[in-house]
């Protein structure tokens, strides 16, 4: 029998507010339902999940719909302002008060940090749980969770890894939330290869002083390309660059050419959270190493594992 | 300084009052002007205000000092106070006597007296919620760190953002 009451919190908010041991309860809960889907298939029968997506989305919102589904339950909400009175102006507050009135569960998807914790605090009232999708560039707590999960599934462990990451460490959330993940367990390698304008941000090397990370930044992959365990590639955002030029001289150095990765090793991933643009050309997809689509499938049993464990109402056989 | 300029100092200082609060030992000096901002003392202020700046201490070298007329414990905010100007001494006073004495700390945890300065922080606009900081360091400059957003922030720096 597996307890799926053993969360110590009541929303998923941030990667910050879990500990190990709620990490490894999700990640095992989600193991359990890869091997077994169907013992699920009725886990949240009866119970409505809404979706409150601000920004857009492809792999989350469709991700949480098809977990929620598959546990049995039912999904509405909205995923723009289109057609919705966020267009008049409406509020998060009083979006989510009315959901909370509505639903069994919602997921939030907003621009601005700390959208997903006043979420959680307003529905709180209501004994609804909030669950976040994405905040800003603050934190994607569950894309964290599946990225853990694939590199577990893969290597058995979450410790002792070299692990590149790639990319925009800036203001990518879910760099954010990975880094605070893998801060929970032991010793680990991480390689920062960025351009230096888009370097982590302080208040997370800040939370990260304090960890087991051993934290090493280089702005060439060719450095540490036969070292890695893992690269996790995110996708430089055009926008983020002050100058456009600026963009289009760097964005080079930060692509994955298959030339370079036959210096990899055999036995190592590359993960992405896509969607992608041009930092891993098809080409890669042929890699034994390129893992990218079997983490994104991972995301429906984390997200099956995470909904029944804040809706479901007891333990499962 | 020579004898005749601490002299000279010496007797700037004002007067006892008779009702109200006094803030020594505030330093560094040039503090009174955020804890005056904090006590929203502006030109409105109904009652006298004694500022001195820059006065000699023999404990600190240098201080500011505040008296206030017919200022009262309940009409202080002591944690906003103790983001400007912790380990100053506050002193009650009830005709002319020191009724209560307290010391000013920094606080562990504040809410709803300073905006935060992120701009993509969800406390920025108009939403049921109340700014929220965690008090990274307990001595001056004190920094902030918003629960919301986690933007880091030097409270001295932001003073324009007070409530």
């Amino acid at each position: 029998m597996v307890d799926n009451q053993v969360l110590s919190t009541s929303h998923l908010v941030a990667i910050r507010y879990l500990s190990e041991h709620d990490i490894l309860r999700i990640l095992d809960y989600a193991t359990l339902i890869k091997q077994h889907p169907s013992n699920f298939h009725d886990r949240l029968k009866g119970k409505i999940l809404a979706l409150a997506f601000w920004e857009p989305s492809t792999r989350t919102r469709l991700s949480f719909e098809i977990a929620m589904l598959r546990l049995g339950g039912s999904v509405t909400g909205f995923s723009s302002s289109v057609g919705t009175s966020l267009e008049k102006g409406e509020s998060l507050s009083d979006t989510i008060t009315m959901l909370a009135n509505y639903a069994d569960g919602i997921v939030i998807r907003h621009p601005l940090r700390g959208s997903a914790k006043l979420a959680a605090e307003i529905a709180q009232k209501f004994g609804v749980p909030v669950i976040s999708g994405g905040s800003g560039s603050q934190e994607h707590p569950t894309q964290a969770l599946l990225d853990i999960f694939t590199i577990r599934e893969f290597f058995g462990r979450l410790t002792g890894l070299n692990i590149a990451l790639m990319g925009d460490l800036r203001y990518s959330r879910t760099i954010s939330s990975l880094l605070l993940a893998l801060s929970k367990f032991g010793r680990n390698t991480i390689n920062l290869i960025s351009h230096p304008s888009l370097r982590l941000q302080e208040e997370l090397r800040l939370d990260l002083q304090e960890t087991n990370l051993e934290l090493i930044e280089t702005e060439d992959l060719s450095d540490v390309i036969s070292e890695f365990d893992v690269l996790y590639v995110t996708r430089l955002q055009k926008e983020r660059f002050p100058d456009p030029m600026l963009y289009q001289k760097v964005k080079g150095s930060f692509q994955l050419h298959p030339s370079l990765l036959k210096s990899a090793k055999d036995r190592s991933l590359i993960l992405h959270p896509l969607p992608r643009v041009d930092e891993i050309p098809y080409e890669i997809d042929r890699f034994p190493q390129a893992k990218y689509f079997i983490q994104a499938k991972n995301g429906v049993y984390i997200r099956m594992a995470i909904l029944d464990h804040l809706l479901g109402d007891e333990s499962v056989e | 300084m020579n004898k005749k300029e601490e002299k000279t100092e010496k007797e700037l200082i004002v007067a006892k009052i008779d009702n109200g609060i006094v803030i020594d030992h505030i330093t560094p000096p040039g503090r009174a002007f955020y804890a005056l901002k904090a006590l929203n003392i502006d030109e409105n202020f109904p009652h006298s205000v004694f500022v001195a700046i820059n006065l000699p201490s023999r404990k600190f070298g240098r201080k500011d000092l505040l008296k206030i007329r017919n200022m009262k414990r309940e009409d202080l905010n002591i944690e906003k106070l103790g983001l400007l100007i912790s380990g100053s001494n506050i002193a009650y006073i009830k005709d002319y006597m020191i009724i209560e004495k307290e010391k000013i700390k920094t606080p562990k945890r504040i809410s709803g007296v300073i905006k935060c300065p992120g701009l993509n922080c969800i406390t920025s606009r108009h939403e049921d919620v109340d700014p929220e900081f965690i008090v990274l360091n307990e001595h001056q400059p004190i920094s902030l760190r918003c629960v919301y957003c986690d933007a880091i922030f030097n409270v001295h720096e932001h003073i324009s953002l007070m409530l």
